[in-house]
């Protein structure tokens, strides 16, 4: 046998060896690729509870608070309403669970923003108290 | 057939190599890597940073429409990993604070409360002060008030002592005239009784030469000379001393006031008086005798202040 064809059947050895576990890893990342992203469920009183969610949103401090993520909500939801009256399901899900994503955002800005200025305040207070113990701790011996 | 399944399984493969390429997909997995490396933000929001790693890992399986709203979603993910991280930092934060400030605030207490009781002792030190400071007043106005007092009555007894002062002056005064009036008496006795020593004079008796003294040279019903007549009894011894050689008798005499033997024994202490005066002035003692002759030999009548006063002698006789 020569050198070439014992080469060629190597290979061919080899090759069948490390097929399989390829071609098992194709097809589950194809499998993955088709599933859809997003599993919010439409039907036709989804857009409306949307809006009440976004409306409630609005009418709370969480809209001062973040402004910006309260843009992208109010463009969105026209989207999804534009979705919604173009029977594009899926474009709604997508808008739907994005603006709930962005209310979450905006909620935790709030929070955020809340907390920021509790932790100004208590860092001033713990100031203030500071310098009282030691206007205090002055007049001790 | 083996060259196709090939070639099949890189045109599947080729949109993952396309999504490594991806720059927004390696901006987010860095970005989320960054995150999660933060120290700051270790211990936070575990759960959320689970979520960002799968949605970020699940970014490389997408592709088209779907893989933008996935990427959308991966972000938002993360930024909520990121915020819940935040905020559970900035409760902490806000615990670690809360701490500090009570434990600031319970020194605060402690120092207000020392420095409370530090204002109470020095409220009660200044109390203290003043309740001295008016003890002190108060004793300063009782001495001031003794003082007056002390004044008043060194003023009132300085006038007492004064008026007492004038009094004993008055009486020392007074005293001092006695005594010169005494003075003046005695001298003019003594002048008075001197004179009569001097006009003493002798007679001649049966017994002898005979010299009397009268009893004005003896104290008022006593024996005792009087200082006077011993001093000036020169008058006397002149007479004796005329006559040396002469034994002398001394008789004493008295008046009949009284009774007999009383007069014996004044009369005898009387003669014996000047019996022991003439000694003194160098007579011989075995020269004299004295005797007492009481009342029983009167010159004069008794019954006269002026006779009585001439029986009462004693006759000094130089014997033959």
């Amino acid at each position: 046998m020569s050198f070439n064809k014992l080469m060629k059947q190597n290979i061919i050895q080899t090759t069948k060896t490390t097929l399989k576990p390829v071609l098992l890893l194709m097809i589950v990342t194809g499998l993955v690729a088709c599933m859809p992203v997003t599993t919010v469920p439409i039907d036709d009183n989804t857009y409306y509870q949307l809006q009440a969610e976004v409306d409630t949103v609005k009418a709370s401090a969480v809209a001062d608070a973040a402004p910006l993520e309260m843009k992208f909500i109010t463009d969105k939801l026209r989207l999804a309403k534009i979705a919604k009256a173009n029977g594009d399901k899926r474009e709604e899900a997508r808008y739907t669970e994005q603006i709930r994503a962005d209310i979450v955002i905006a909620k935790l800005r709030a929070e955020l923003n809340q907390l920021n200025q509790q932790l100004l305040n208590k860092r001033d207070e713990i100031s203030a108290a500071r310098v009282y113990l030691a206007e205090l701790e002055e007049q001790l011996p | 057939m083996k060259h196709v399944v090939l070639l099949l399984a890189l045109l599947v493969c080729s949109p993952l190599i396309a999504a490594k390429e991806n720059l927004e997909l390696e901006s987010l997995r860095i970005e989320f890597d960054n995150f999660i490396t933060l120290d700051k933000y270790r211990p936070f929001a575990k759960p959320e940073k689970n979520q960002a790693r799968s949605a970020i890992e699940a970014l490389f399986n997408q592709k088209g429409n779907v893989k933008a709203h996935a990427v959308y979603m991966a972000r938002h993910y993360l930024t909520k990993a990121k915020m819940t991280a935040e905020a559970e930092y900035l409760k902490q934060e806000l615990r670690t604070n809360d701490a500090q400030l009570q434990a600031i605030n319970v020194e605060t207490l402690k120092a207000e409360a020392k420095i409370a009781r530090m204002q109470a002792d020095r409220a009660r030190f200044l109390l203290n002060l003043q309740a001295e400071e008016a003890e002190r007043e108060r004793q300063a106005k009782q001495q001031a008030l003794a003082l007056v007092d002390k004044k008043t009555n060194e003023a009132e007894l300085s006038q007492s002592e004064l008026a007492a002062a004038r009094e004993y002056a008055k009486a020392q005064e007074r005293v001092a005239e006695l005594a010169k009036q005494e003075a003046d008496l005695a001298f003019a006795e003594i002048d008075s009784l001197r004179m009569q020593l001097e006009s003493l004079v002798a007679k001649e008796t049966e017994s002898g030469l005979m010299m009397t003294l009268g009893d004005f040279v003896f104290a008022s019903s006593s024996a005792q000379l009087k200082q006077g007549a011993s001093d000036n009894f020169d008058r006397v011894m002149q007479f004796i001393g005329g006559y040396p050689d002469r034994t002398i008798r001394i008789e004493g005499h008295t008046d009949s006031t009284g009774s007999e033997a009383l007069n014996k024994d004044l009369s005898q202490r009387r003669a014996d008086a000047v019996k022991q005066l003439l000694i003194k002035n160098g007579v011989d003692a075995s020269r004299i005798t004295a005797v007492g002759q009481g009342e029983a030999h009167p010159v004069a009548s008794n019954a006269t202040e002026a006779g009585k006063a001439k029986n009462r002698r004693v006759d000094i006789i130089l014997l033959k």
